[in-house]
């Protein structure tokens, strides 16, 4: 159980690692989920999770290359692995599930 | 490696740094497999945070990502999954967590540390308030260090003695200030209120008041002067009409009337000089030199001060005023003095009395002692130098108590080191655990004695003469040192245990070999024995106080001075009329005996009571002795013993013109007490030329006619009443506002107009001792502070060390050791370190004793009564300490000790 769940931010990131594709690593990923989400996040926090996400097996990275704006630094670019996708559906169809268990009452009053 | 230096060449080439502290911080913290990443990721921010923002912005929010990044994201040490790290903040919450759980665990340890500390910590404070107070006298004032006073320094008249009078002519400041242009300002002031006094205009409040200064309009060039109200206290003084008072004096006239534009009238020799109240000014704070009631231009008693072609306050040899100049930033006050000494040789050519003027820095004058006519009695930096080591010696006291304790439940711990260590803690963390530990333990008794503070300050305020409030804290900067002190202590009492038990090696103390360190041992006795030395040491000099005051409170004026009531005859006090009031006083059944004199005891700003005296069966040759006045009753109610001839006769007006001699007197003509009796004897009344003559008709033991400090000088007592200043009542009973009610009463009815000012005796010791009373009585609290503390340590110690003799304790009770046997085992071993650090202190009190008394002319013997005394007093504590924590142990019974083995 513990391996296959997701956290709600943990979600969020996997979610927008697999928008961005190609160039997923961590500055564009702490932007795509501030735009996604309207929120303000701590670029360490966006690390823990991916790290824990890649622990999990959800994802994988890679080096990629050095430039200037980094200092000389790589980027580590993620990608999500088909254990990754496999979790996020599970999650999706969680939620679709009790989705549509909820009674008309409860949606029409929203 | 190769990464590394790429890193830096690259960054060369960007045109801003994000800040240095931010970089430092990641890469001492950040995991260095994630370094790469993590830092890449906030340099990228970083420059689009310049190129969008500002540096400014970029660099802050660099910071704040970093620090987020290293506190609250634990998984940035992360390398792999199978090797966690921990964040820091984890880190601290567990140190915390287990400091907490050992002061817990240890509630006797942590109790005895924790009051300790709070105890030396409050004691720190109460000393540090003392000391600032005292080490900023007179800085209220404005530019106080530029600030100088002129006092002459001169050889008396006849036997040459230097002598310093703190005053100084009134034209030698101003002359001053015209000849020299680096001396900025210059005013001078006198002080008198006595022989006049006070009244307002329907003279129902009338008082004789001391405090009465007459200053030069420019005051407030010098020295402070805030009045209530905000208003212009220089442009009062300049109209010779106003008066300033201050809020005591407002209140004791008016009561709670608005003061300003009354009336208050200054009384003297018959003359009335009325003042308007011009406003009302703050009283001055405790720490400064000389505390004005009343201010006002001394221009307006000019009737009295220009009489007979004679301007008292202008001018060249009759030294009036207290003068003050201020000279300009940086000029070499040594210039000044050369300046004047110049000046006054030209001028008073005629002098032949060698003299040379003197400057004092503003702050200075209150340490400087010796000078006659001072405005209040000086402070001693001997006081604040010892005040200040006894500060410093508590704390010490109370961290040794800790180190102690802490070294002694070491083995405990041990395992506890050893068990962290196995599991990969460093060394160094292990140190900081152990010095955060003791860190928080003074943070807890820090707060402890902010609120023990808050409960003794009033005592403290009393006793020490002072007017601290918490608040007082707030403004002497009081923090920085505070903070020291604390992180001092800290790592003073944490350090041994820090740096000791994290040297433990794991295998071996796991394994139970640990035994207490033979060095550990001697290290702690080491402690205990300068902790009690230090402990008998101030018991041994609060013993040699305490028997300098009863001294002193046993000289012959001082010994009944509770019951003493001194009454000032004033001015205007008709001497033909006191037998009327004596006669009323008489009947009432309290009142003892009265007495008429000289204003006893003599305080040295009274000023002079020596006069030259000639003895005409010796030659011409001057002696310059002390003349004192009084009434025959005099000598027998201080009960001054009589070597040679009579006393004065009562109602005998022939004595007026005899004298009776001490001692010291007839020493100084070198002949016998009895060879005195007889003789004529010429006294020069100071300035007037007047040669009183009379015969000597008695010889008196020496008394202390003033403080211990000074020699008895030769002295002569005139049995001449209508001279005296002051009548002494002695009276009996202990309730004395009834018949002070009575005396007041019966002295209105005989002096109507004249105000019954009076006060006891005991109060004119205390300033003439204030000091050394001062210093008694904080001996006393703070050596009962340091002999708890002590006590404190010593009691868990021994309970420690009883502790883990249970064992041994049982196996010789079953072999048949008697109780007393055990209580000697257990007893023994502190007292052997008690004897030692005795004889430890008895040196250090000899040295420090000897140069307290070396202030005093007459002064007690250290005598082995008092250094035995201190010794059986700690040899009796400690029994009493070690004895009930051994006593449980010993008279528990064996099996329940052993049963479990």
């Amino acid at each position: 159980m513990k391996g296959t769940y997701l956290g709600e931010f943990e979600e969020v990131v996997l979610l927008a690692v697999g928008i961005l594709g190609e160039d997923a690593y961590g500055v564009a990923i702490r932007k795509e989920i501030e735009k996604q989400t309207k929120r303000s996040i701590n670029i360490g926090a966006v690390h823990t999770a991916l790290h824990r996400l890649e622990e999990k097996g959800c994802l994988k990275s890679e080096f990629g290359e050095a430039t200037l704006v980094r200092g000389g630094k790589r980027k580590r670019n993620f990608t999500i692995t088909a254990y990754g996708l496999k979790t996020l559906k599970k999650a999706l169809d969680l939620r679709n599930n009790m989705w549509s268990q909820c009674s008309n009452v409860v949606i029409q009053k929203s | 490696m190769f990464k590394r230096r790429y890193t830096k060449k690259l960054n060369a080439f960007m045109e801003h740094n994000p800040p240095r502290i931010a970089k430092y911080l990641l890469r001492r913290f950040c995991h260095v497999t994630l370094l790469e990443e993590i830092e890449g990721d906030l340099d990228e921010q970083f420059c689009e945070r310049v190129n969008t923002k500002n540096l400014y912005n970029a660099r802050v929010f660099y910071l704040k990502e970093t620090l987020h990044t290293i506190l609250f994201s634990g998984r940035t040490h992360e390398q792999s999954t199978h090797m966690r790290g921990v964040s820091m903040l984890d880190a601290f919450k567990h140190f915390l967590k287990i400091s907490f759980r050992n002061l817990k665990s240890n509630p006797t340890s942590s109790l005895i540390n924790i009051t300790g500390l709070a105890l030396s910590l409050t004691s720190f404070l109460l000393i540090y308030l003392y000391l600032y107070d005292e080490m900023t006298y007179d800085t209220f004032h404005r530019d106080p260090e530029n600030t100088y006073r002129i006092s002459l320094a001169y050889k008396r008249d006849g036997d040459g003695v230097v002598e310093i009078d703190a005053r100084a002519a009134g034209l030698w400041a101003v002359t001053l200030k015209d000849i020299m242009p680096e001396v900025k300002a210059v005013t001078r002031f006198s002080r008198f209120g006595y022989p006049g006094f006070v009244k307002d205009a329907k003279g129902d409040n009338i008082f004789v008041e001391q405090q009465f200064f007459w200053a030069d309009a420019n005051y407030t060039d010098i020295f402070n002067l805030a009045m209530i109200d905000g208003s212009d206290a220089a442009g009062i003084l300049k109209d010779p009409q106003n008066l300033i008072i201050n809020e005591t004096i407002a209140s004791k006239y008016f009561g709670k009337d608005n003061p300003t534009g009354r009336t208050l009238i200054y009384s003297r020799d018959g003359m009335d000089f009325s003042f308007i109240i011009g406003g009302v000014m703050k009283n001055y704070p405790s720490n400064a030199h000389f505390h004005p009631d009343f201010i006002a231009n001394n221009v307006a008693l000019n009737p009295f001060w220009k009489r007979d072609g004679d301007d008292r306050v202008n001018h060249w040899g009759d030294r009036f005023t207290y003068s003050f100049i201020q000279l300009n930033d940086g000029t070499d006050p040594a210039k000044a003095t050369h300046v004047l000494t110049e000046m006054l040789r030209e001028r008073m050519k005629e002098r032949t009395i060698p003299s040379n003027p003197i400057l004092t820095r503003l702050t200075d004058i209150h340490f400087t002692e010796g000078m006659l006519i001072e405005l209040e009695t000086s402070g001693d930096r001997l006081y604040l130098y010892i005040f200040g080591s006894i500060g410093i010696l508590i704390l010490v006291i109370a961290s040794i108590n800790y180190m102690n304790l802490a070294t002694a439940r070491s083995i405990k711990r041990a395992k506890e080191v050893g068990l962290r260590k196995t599991l990969g803690v460093k060394r160094g963390s292990l140190i900081l655990q152990f010095l955060g530990e003791s860190f928080l333990m003074i943070a807890i008794a820090f707060v402890f004695s902010i609120f023990v503070l808050i409960f003794i300050l009033p005592a403290f305020n009393e006793l020490a003469g002072k007017s601290f409030t918490i608040y007082s804290l707030k403004t002497s900067g009081i923090w920085i040192s505070l903070a020291g002190v604390i992180l001092v202590l800290a790592i003073l009492s944490g350090s041994y245990p820090a740096f000791y038990l994290s040297r433990f090696k794991p295998s071996e103390v796991l394994k139970g070999n640990v035994v207490a360190h033979g060095g550990a041992e001697t290290f702690r006795r080491m402690l205990v024995v300068f902790q009690f030395a230090i402990t008998i040491l101030l018991i041994i000099s609060t013993a040699v106080i305490r028997n300098q005051m009863s001294l002193i409170q046993n000289t012959k004026l001082a010994q009944h001075d509770d019951q003493i009531m001194t009454i000032r005859l004033a001015g205007l006090v008709d001497r033909h009329k006191f037998d009327g009031f004596r006669q009323l006083a008489m009947k009432h059944p309290a009142v003892n005996q009265m007495a008429m004199s000289s204003h006893f005891p003599i305080q040295e700003n009274f000023g002079w009571n020596d006069h030259p005296v000639v003895i005409p069966a010796f030659g011409k040759a001057e002696h310059i002795w002390d003349e004192f006045k009084c009434d025959g009753e005099f000598p027998l109610m201080f009960a001054l013993e009589l070597v040679a001839g009579r006393q004065f006769m009562i109602d005998n007006p022939a004595d007026s013109s005899n004298y009776i001699i001490n001692e010291s007197a007839v020493k100084d003509l070198g002949i016998t007490a009895e060879k005195a009796i007889g003789l004529e004897i010429e006294s020069k009344v100071c300035c007037e030329g007047v040669n009183i003559a009379g015969t000597i008709i008695g010889v008196i033991k020496d008394f202390n006619y003033r403080t211990v400090r000074r020699q008895i000088s030769p002295m002569m007592l005139n049995c001449n009443a209508l001279q005296a200043e002051t009548v002494n009542i002695k009276l009996d009973g202990h309730n004395y506002s009834d018949v002070i009610a009575y005396l007041e009463k019966s002295w209105k009815s005989v002096y109507a107009s004249s105000p019954f000012e009076h006060w006891f005796m005991d109060d004119e010791f205390e300033k003439l001792y204030r000091g050394e009373i001062r210093m008694q009585k904080l001996s006393n609290y703070f050596s009962a502070f340091t002999i708890v503390i002590a006590c404190l340590g010593l009691f868990g110690l021994a309970s420690f060390t009883t502790e883990q003799k249970t064992k041994e304790i049982g196996i010789r009770k079953v072999l048949g050791a008697s109780v007393g046997q055990i209580l000697t085992l257990l007893t023994n071993r502190f007292v052997r370190l008690i004897v030692i650090s005795y004889t430890i202190a008895i040196p250090a009190a000899l040295f420090a004793m000897r140069s307290w008394l070396e202030n005093f002319s007459y002064k007690v013997d250290l005598d082995w009564l008092t250094f035995s005394g201190a010794g059986l007093l700690i040899l009796v504590l400690t029994y009493l300490t070690v004895g009930a924590v051994s006593a449980k142990a010993a008279l528990q019974n064996p099996v329940d000790i052993m049963r479990h083995e």
